[in-house]
């Protein structure tokens, strides 16, 4: 019932309670003073009263005695003057009254009131209080050698009370002043605390904003102290956690947007029925929302697997497993989708399944890609077969043409070598005879001294030939020999070299012969490169020919081609009757620094590159180029050109 | 004083010719062979006091021949000059391989040529 009284405030609680509190026990306290002072107050105006009427009794005894009834009444008037006397009487021994004194309006005047008293049976003083304890009466014995009657003293106690009664409102005002005092004391010291308290009261509720905001720690209390310092913990606690929840909310809220952007998800009840469905599910299906709403995942079967797929998949998912396989399902217009699926069950307290979550990609690309893939793994496989064979074939002729690769390198480097050698022969005999020449020229004979200088001469020529024929090996070899092919007659061509090679013939004492039959035929051909050969191929029939003759022929010949059809080559044969070449050697003396091994050879001074250098430019027009030798009997090197149809 | 003899091998025959005038100058006789066969033949048969090899011989390398005059019986007795081709080190070290008391690099001078003939074949007529 107080607290529906009370203010809410706490502060006010206390001092109200407090001012309470004092305000019962400060009245009581008076009362229980005021109580003490009139006690006392009467014993002491019972002692004063007693001592008048012992007084009246002793001075009245001597006028009882000479029955003085004029004097006894004068003694009884002027002690009734004595304040708060009301009335006096005085009797016989036996109670009847023999003069009476009242107090009217504070004026005492004899007059008979009553006739007769009750007196004590005790012959002795005696106290009583009338009724409502206003009164009182003193009876007191007058003693004359024996009793010889009574003095009733009848005494108002109004004054006392009276008294009382200031004294009363005195102390009201006293503790009035002092609870006002205290309570405004209790007031101030609590004022502090309590502001505290209120301060931490709101803290706490906003402590449910979850800011980490923090209070001033009080440090006029301990409790207080302790309490601040748990509030802001906990506020500080309270704002972690709300954070983490928070940051935890935010995650989640992520990871369902990122299922719900890559995967088909549906949730369904114990049995299977759908309860939601993401967008994707939606998209996937064909559905609308509101069309799978309760209703069961099977609308989805294809019928594509066996009962006994679905039997393993709830007996996997009912005692609360995760299920996972492909399965193939219908939408909703009957296209068929292959999902790779998870169920997830949730489970309750019982370890009962309440909800699944079926979480889906879509492989249907995946699957078809994988038909396709399983077909084109047959082809492969009878293509790897195919391949095995490729590759080895392959592989011989890489190696084929590494061995070849290596053969030119060896071959390179030989010519290298070759080169070197045959450059310092001729730079030998120069340096050789240059040298004699410088020492002993003036012991020598002018033909030797001629001798020498022609020898220096003559190989300062073969040098300089050997020199040239290099070079255009090594342009031919890197490509970068000039072609300036034009279409010529090479019969015309023949003759006017011819016609040069006669005078040397003649002066060797050799016949000679040139037969043309090629006609108006042309060949595309640089004339200087067709030049290069037939003087080559003349000159070494000039040189291996000491008698006998040395013949040309050209010649038409109609083959096959390889493209089909017909074609026309020219023939040309550059014939002596030199000492010929064993047919071991016939390919070989194309080769380059080939020459028959023999010392007479040797002195020819050939360079042995000239025949190769032929073949170079013979097999760039692709042509032939080959020798025919009866040995000892004499050599022809002949070669074949396309010609050109000119028809 | 008692002339000595000097054996001469190369293909080249200007070659053989300008060899012969530097070993004639010293006043040596003179014998030719045109091939590593003959060089080889002719050095056992006549045992010339002094050897000239060009490398570069039909038949048989002068390395060769040389070779097989080191792998005679007294093949040590030879005197063996290879002319080998100038700046190939790889000829030079086969040179001494194949145990040529001397070798001298093509394109050679007649008086260079002299001087190690002279060495090889020191005048006792001065004595």
């Amino acid at each position: 019932m107080l607290e529906k009284i009370l203010p809410k405030r706490l502060d006010i609680q206390v001092v109200i309670i407090c001012g309470m509190m004092i305000l019962l026990f400060v009245p009581a306290y008076l009362i229980n003073e005021a109580r003490q002072e009139i006690d006392y107050v009467i014993e002491a105006i019972k002692l004063e009263t007693k001592a008048v009427a012992q007084n009246i009794a002793l001075t009245s005894s001597k006028y009882l005695v000479i029955r003085d009834y004029a004097s006894l009444e004068n003694l009884l008037v002027r002690s009734a003057a004595f304040p708060g006397v009301i009335g006096i009487q005085i009797t016989d021994p036996l109670g009847n009254v023999v003069s009476d004194v009242i107090k009217t309006d504070d004026v005492p005047e004899a007059r008979f009131s009553v006739t007769s008293l009750e007196v004590p049976a005790e012959n002795k003083s005696t106290i009583g209080m009338a009724e409502g304890g206003n009164e009182l009466f003193i009876f007191e014995p007058i003693v004359s050698g024996s009793s010889i009657g009574w003095v009733r003293l009848h005494y108002e106690l109004e004054q006392a009370q009276l008294h009382a009664k200031n004294r009363f409102q005195e102390y009201i005002v006293d503790v009035s002043i002092l609870t006002l005092v205290l309570i405004m004391l209790l007031f101030a010291f609590l004022r502090r605390p309590m502001r505290m308290i209120r301060e931490a009261a709101d803290f706490a509720g906003r402590m449910t904003d979850k800011t980490g905001e923090q209070i001033a720690i009080c440090t006029q209390s301990d409790e207080l102290n302790k309490l601040t310092v748990a509030l802001n913990n906990a506020s500080g606690d309270l704002h972690q956690q709300e954070m983490a929840i928070t940051q935890a909310l935010k995650e989640l809220e992520m990871q369902k947007l990122a299922l719900d952007e890559h995967s088909i998800v549906a949730i369904t009840d114990e049995k299977g029925a759908i309860t939601y469905a993401n967008d994707k599910f939606l998209e996937v299906t064909g559905y609308e929302c509101e069309e799978l709403q309760g209703v069961n995942l099977r609308i989805l079967n294809s019928g594509y697997h066996p009962k006994e797929f679905f039997d393993d998949m709830w007996e996997t998912i009912s005692v609360g497993k995760v299920w996972r396989d492909e399965i193939l399902n219908t939408n909703k217009s009957g296209k068929r989708i292959w999902l790779s699926s998870s169920i997830i069950p949730f489970i309750d307290d019982k370890n009962k399944p309440y909800q699944y979550i079926l979480i889906c990609t879509d492989i249907t690309p995946l699957k078809s890609a994988e038909r396709q893939l399983e077909r084109k793994n047959r082809s492969l496989e009878d293509l790897t077969d195919h391949l095995e064979d490729m590759v080895k074939q392959r592989t011989a002729e890489l190696e084929a043409a590494n061995t070849k690769l290596l053969h030119l390198n060896k071959i390179k480097s030989e010519f290298v070598s070759v080169v070197s050698h045959e450059l310092r022969t001729p730079l030998t005999s120069i340096k050789s005879f240059a040298e004699i020449l410088e020492d002993d020229i003036e012991d020598m004979e002018p033909d030797t001294q001629r001798r020498y200088l022609r020898i220096i001469n003559d190989e300062s020529d073969r040098l300089g030939r050997l020199i040239n024929d290099v070079l255009d090996l090594q342009k031919i070899d890197a490509g970068m020999m000039s072609w300036n092919d034009s279409a010529i007659n090479i019969g015309d061509l023949v003759k006017s070299k011819f016609e040069v090679f006669e005078q040397v013939v003649k002066a060797k004492g050799l016949d000679y012969e040139l037969t043309t039959e090629t006609g108006a035929s042309l060949v595309e051909i640089d004339p200087d490169k067709l030049s290069q050969v037939i003087s080559n191929m003349l000159s070494n029939a000039l040189k291996f020919t000491s008698q006998g003759k040395i013949s040309v022929s050209l010649t038409e010949r109609v083959e096959e081609a390889e493209t089909g059809g017909q074609q026309k080559w020219i023939l040309a044969k550059i014939c002596d009757t030199g000492f010929g070449i064993p047919a071991d050697e016939l390919e070989n003396v194309f080769k380059r620094f080939h020459q028959v091994d023999s010392s007479e050879t040797r002195e020819q001074g050939g360079s042995g590159l000239g025949l190769n250098i032929c073949k170079e430019i013979i097999e760039h027009y692709n042509g032939q180029v080959w020798a025919e030798s009866v040995a000892g009997k004499g050599s022809c090197f002949c070669f074949k050109l396309k010609a050109v149809n000119n028809e | 004083m008692s002339k000595k003899t000097v054996l001469i091998c190369d293909d080249e025959p200007l070659i053989r010719e300008a060899i012969s005038y530097s070993v004639k100058k010293e006043g040596h006789e003179i014998l030719m062979a045109a091939d590593g066969g003959e060089a080889l033949l002719f050095s056992i048969e006549k045992e010339p006091d002094l050897i000239l090899l060009d490398v570069g011989m039909p038949v048989m390398t002068g390395f060769e021949v040389c070779e097989k005059l080191r792998a005679q019986p007294n093949g040590d007795k030879y005197k063996i000059i290879i002319i080998t081709a100038f700046g190939q080190a790889a000829d030079i070290e086969k040179a001494k391989k194949v145990g040529a008391t001397q070798f001298i690099s093509k394109p050679f001078s007649p008086r260079a040529l002299q001087e190690v003939i002279a060495e090889l074949l020191p005048k006792q007529s001065d004595a």
